[in-house]
């Protein structure tokens, strides 16, 4: 399997090379070509049919209930793509650390990989973002993309990060959502809660946030009509 | 402090340095991250009612946010709403800059923002063109939809009134038809602005309205 990212970062797309039998698994509508060898399985699988219960959960965080799973006979490959404009990171996971992705970044990965919806819990429900996390176990290749560029930040301590911003981080290192300061800062300052991070561990950041993009224009756009 | 501009054109973020003490001051809400020994004070700018005019006629924010690096240096990242760029400006003293309260991102402490109204001819020019007036010393940066063009205005010079980002104080502009009444209807520019004088010109290569104006029509009714 081989993988490559074009058009980066403004407008990225992955290109996953197949081997004869090789598979990869995407959200669906993630596609964007593949090879005429190239077969679909439409699922709510994951790592050998994780079931429906999962599908279930999935759906709740905003996500396609269905995964596809894209497998070559003999060699080929598959293109995919993001809904919004940014870029795509692909990592390895080697199994010694799980990776929590914020639910809208998850775009695509190897089948060997687990993914399992996780509740944020209420702490997240405050913050005004998704509540849902998905975590990634097991060893294999995965795509996570951005609403903007992508980029890693190591920390070895502590960090505050807005949770707009948050793609996906290792599970090495833990979070806490807290107010930006005093009272007034955090119904003012528009940050309202943030993340802390503490531990050692990567995290990976956008340089951009979805939500706040899309009530710009939304709020500039006409009211439905009946 | 020492700063760098990552990850334009298209979505041009802010990491800073600051040194123990350092403060940056930022628009609301723009703060993507920081190290934990920043503190954080939020104040409305450009005085409390004007700033409030501004938001209710203009939807720019209200306030700003200042971070301070306590005890130590500490770092934070600044990304603007919408993807495009962020162009640096070295303010020196008596020599006011002007821009557009939205291309506001963020200065260091000693830059003052005073609220200017583009007049009644901008509002017309359906930009709803209010202006902020940068003065004092010290580093502002401003942010752009799409990528931001400097252009060298020695004379007169005509500009789509959504594309105006920023200029210096030795330019003024008039809103104008952009030609004859026919032009004005059908040439899909409307108003401009005419500037005049000698400085530089900052313009973006996209409008928010024109976007807005692209997906509307498009939205199904209920």
């Amino acid at each position: 399997m081989k993988i490559e990212i074009m058009h980066r970062p403004s407008f990225a797309m992955a290109q996953v090379d197949l081997a004869d039998g090789e598979s990869f698994v995407s959200e669906g509508g993630a596609m964007v070509t593949m090879t005429d060898n190239v077969n679909i399985e439409t699922s709510t699988f994951s790592r050998g049919g994780g079931g429906l219960l999962k599908g279930l959960k999935r759906m709740l965080t905003g996500e396609s209930f269905f995964l596809n799973k894209f497998t070559a006979r003999g060699e080929g490959h598959v293109t995919f793509a993001p809904t919004l404009v940014g870029d795509i990171e692909h990592i390895s996971l080697d199994g010694s650390k799980n990776l929590i992705v914020q639910s809208t970044s998850y775009l695509a990965g190897s089948p060997t990989l687990e993914l399992d919806t996780q509740f944020g819990g209420m702490k997240g429900f405050f913050s005004g973002e998704s509540v849902f996390w998905i975590k990634i176990s097991g060893a294999g290749e995965l795509l996570v993309n951005s609403f903007g560029g992508i980029f890693a930040k190591d920390i070895d301590g502590k960090f505050i990060c807005d949770t707009g911003h948050i793609v996906a981080f290792e599970d090495t290192i833990n979070y806490k959502v807290k107010k930006v300061g005093g009272w007034k800062a955090t119904i003012l300052s528009g940050e309202g809660l943030v993340c802390e991070f503490e531990g050692k561990g990567r995290l990976y950041m956008q340089t951009h946030n979805a939500p706040e993009f899309g009530k710009l224009i939304g709020g500039k756009l006409p009211p439905r009509k009946q | 402090m020492n700063y760098e501009i990552k990850h334009g054109p298209s979505f041009a973020s802010l990491f800073l340095n600051l040194d123990t003490g350092e403060q940056v001051r930022t628009e609301a809400g723009a703060m993507v991250g920081m190290s934990t020994n920043l503190s954080i004070k939020t104040k409305a700018y450009g005085g409390f009612l004007k700033a409030l005019i501004r938001k209710l006629v203009g939807g720019e924010s209200i306030f700003q946010n200042t971070y301070t690096a306590e005890g130590g240096a500490g770092e934070i990242i600044v990304s603007p709403t919408l993807p495009g760029s962020i162009k640096a400006k070295t303010l020196a003293k008596g020599q006011p800059f002007i821009l557009q309260a939205s291309a506001f991102l963020a200065c260091t402490p000693d830059v003052t923002l005073k609220t200017k109204y583009g007049g009644l001819k901008a509002l017309m020019s359906g930009e709803g063109l209010f202006l902020l007036q940068a003065g004092g010393e010290g580093e502002l940066w401003f942010n752009s939809y799409g990528n931001i063009i400097e252009i060298d205005v020695d004379g007169e010079y005509i500009v789509d009134t959504g594309h105006i980002v920023a200029f210096e104080d030795g330019l003024s502009f008039k809103v104008k038809k952009v030609g004859g009444l026919k032009s004005l209807l059908l040439s899909g520019e409307g108003f401009v602005a005419n500037f005049k004088g000698k400085g530089k010109l900052y313009i973006q290569s996209r409008t928010v309205s024109s976007l807005v104006g692209w997906i509307a029509p498009m939205l199904p009714a209920r």
